[in-house]
């Protein structure tokens, strides 16, 4: 799932942990048809496959359409008050935004980039998607931190999703590649339809 | 010609400096991660200073004025503190290798700031930076005591500095190998490798006064250093109280460090260097030395803080790694330089 840096970066020979293709669930899927296959229940992974993908597709169905109209940052954490780690191109929720048609403002390859707040206010993004998780790390790990950086911060509180309530959260394991990335694709396609983002 | 020395001369490179400083800040205002047009930053900063009542969209006047203006002065004045307390604690210990956090400042930060953050001496992350600064002067003050039980000399303090600097070292290791959140460390850690990137306002109204108040104490003392250059007693025979410009001069670095380091952590490389390169520049009379360090520790910092966002598009680099990755091959060239000349 991870790749181990030789993969992208031939000239490098310590492995170095970096995901340099795109996460899709079709990677969690051949995992759980491997698990399945080990302990000789492949009916068993096939079901819980196909409840997945029907979970993703009603989650789908709920904000058909969107068609890149919505853009999103997803905000994981920061170290004190300084540049968030935000959600990059290839990570699980990467995947989440193409699944539902959301354009994400980061347009790196990694995985979890740490981009200044400057750069993602002139990005506008239209809702911003905050971790919430147990971790206590950094300061900016509870979502109480992350609400009231927003609405305090003298720029962050000006963006346009935080003036008019776009700020969404989710479960940070969501945001991880797992198959609670489909959780993660349910929350974030039911609150878009409860802002009435999806018309 | 105006030669140097006359008041016109003098005067002309006040303004030049002032001049070169507030182009500095300007820069700093003006170049950031993403592209705010000129106009609209000149436009900010009247509707700002003068209250000029410029139509400007209010996130670019947030982001102009909050994030990158209070940033670039709290870089020159961090930049400007740490070279002039480089240039004090090089001229008093006689040692071209001594930089601020010879004195056990940063050592005694993080062990402040880990203590604040994992054993609960505060109430919360909120009080991080007020720790370091704690730890910073109970770390300088004993070392301060260690060196004055061992002897008056120079060599004396900065075995001081190394040994206490061991000690909270290895009071900081202890703390966090024991405490049970060692994942909280880290993130303490990463705060201490210096940044300048959560920096508001209200941290530049810490650091500018601590900043002017600290180059007044050392201009203040400035003869009394130039005497320093030939030691200890040939400055007691000059009629200075050397352990009293000694105490004050140093305290008012130790100080002055110690706020940078809570505001922007411990930023390496600019204590070190910057004096050296104006002493290259300007000569050893303090008098010169001391503004020219401070002038080109801001510039330099607000220089090395516009590569550190600019570098790699989208994406900010710590402070402290421009500073050594563009500080150390000038250095060099300025070395060279002197050599050839010589």
């Amino acid at each position: 799932m991870i790749y181990a840096g030789r993969t992208c970066l031939p000239y490098i020979r310590v492995p170095i942990m970096y995901r340099c293709q795109v996460f899709t669930m079709e990677l969690v899927y051949r995992e759980i048809r491997d698990l399945a296959a080990i302990y000789n229940i492949q009916d068993k992974g096939e079901e819980v496959i196909a409840d997945l993908e029907k979970r993703e597709e009603t989650a789908r169905a709920k904000v058909a359409g969107l068609d890149g109209k919505v853009s999103a940052v997803f905000w994981f954490s920061s170290a004190a008050q300084s540049d968030p780690y935000v959600a990059g191109k290839n990570g699980a929720p990467g995947y989440i935004m193409s699944a539902l048609g959301i354009k994400n403002v980061i347009e790196t390859d990694d995985e979890w980039p740490t981009v200044g707040w400057e750069t993602i206010a002139k990005k506008n993004p239209t809702v911003i998607v905050a971790g919430s998780m147990e971790r206590r790390r950094y300061p900016m790990d509870s979502l109480e931190s992350k609400m009231a950086f927003l609405e305090s911060d003298p720029v962050t509180r000006l963006m346009e999703s935080v003036e008019r309530g776009h700020v969404f959260s989710m479960d940070a394991q969501a945001m991880n590649p797992t198959i609670r990335t489909i959780e993660g694709i349910e929350t974030l396609a039911t609150a878009i339809e409860k802002a009435g983002l999806a018309k | 010609m105006t030669r140097p020395g006359s008041p016109f001369f003098k005067t002309g490179m006040v303004l030049a400096a002032v001049a070169v400083l507030l182009v500095s800040v300007c820069m700093g205002a003006a170049i950031g991660e993403t592209a705010i047009p000129v106009t609209i930053v000149g436009q900010t900063i009247a509707n700002k200073v003068w209250g000029s009542g410029y139509p400007v969209v209010p996130l670019d006047e947030g982001i102009v004025w909050s994030y990158r203006l209070s940033r670039a002065v709290v870089a020159a004045c961090c930049g400007s503190a740490l070279a002039i307390s480089g240039v004090v604690l090089q001229s008093l210990l006689r040692n071209p290798l001594a930089d601020p956090y010879i004195l056990g400042i940063s050592a005694g930060a993080s062990t402040g700031a880990v203590s604040v953050a994992i054993l609960g001496l505060g109430t919360s992350m909120l009080s991080l930076p007020l720790g370091a600064f704690l730890g910073a002067l109970v770390g300088f003050l004993l070392i301060s005591l260690l060196a004055v039980k061992t002897g008056t000399g120079p060599t004396a303090i900065i075995l001081a500095g190394v040994a206490g600097s061991q000690l909270f070292n290895a009071l900081t290791s202890f703390i966090v190998t024991k405490a049970a959140t060692a994942e909280q460390a880290r993130g303490i850690m990463f705060w201490l490798l210096g940044n300048l990137s959560g920096v508001r306002w209200p941290d530049a109204y810490l650091a500018v006064p601590a900043t002017l108040l600290g180059l007044v104490i050392c201009l203040w003392h400035s003869r009394a250093l130039d005497a320093f250059a030939f030691g200890s007693n040939s400055a007691a025979s000059l009629g200075i109280s050397v352990l009293r410009t000694q105490i004050v001069v140093i305290g008012a670095s130790a100080v002055m460090t110690a706020t940078m380091v809570s505001i922007v952590g411990s930023i390496g490389f600019v204590g070190l260097v910057i004096p050296h390169a104006a002493r290259m520049l300007v000569g050893v009379r303090h008098g010169v030395l001391l503004p020219a360090s401070a002038l080109i520790g801001a510039v330099f910092m607000i220089l090395a803080d516009i590569c550190s966002r600019t570098l790699i598009p989208g994406q900010v680099l710590p402070v402290g790694v421009v500073t050594a990755l563009v500080g150390a091959p000038v250095f060099a060239v300025i070395l060279a330089k002197k050599r050839e000349r010589a």
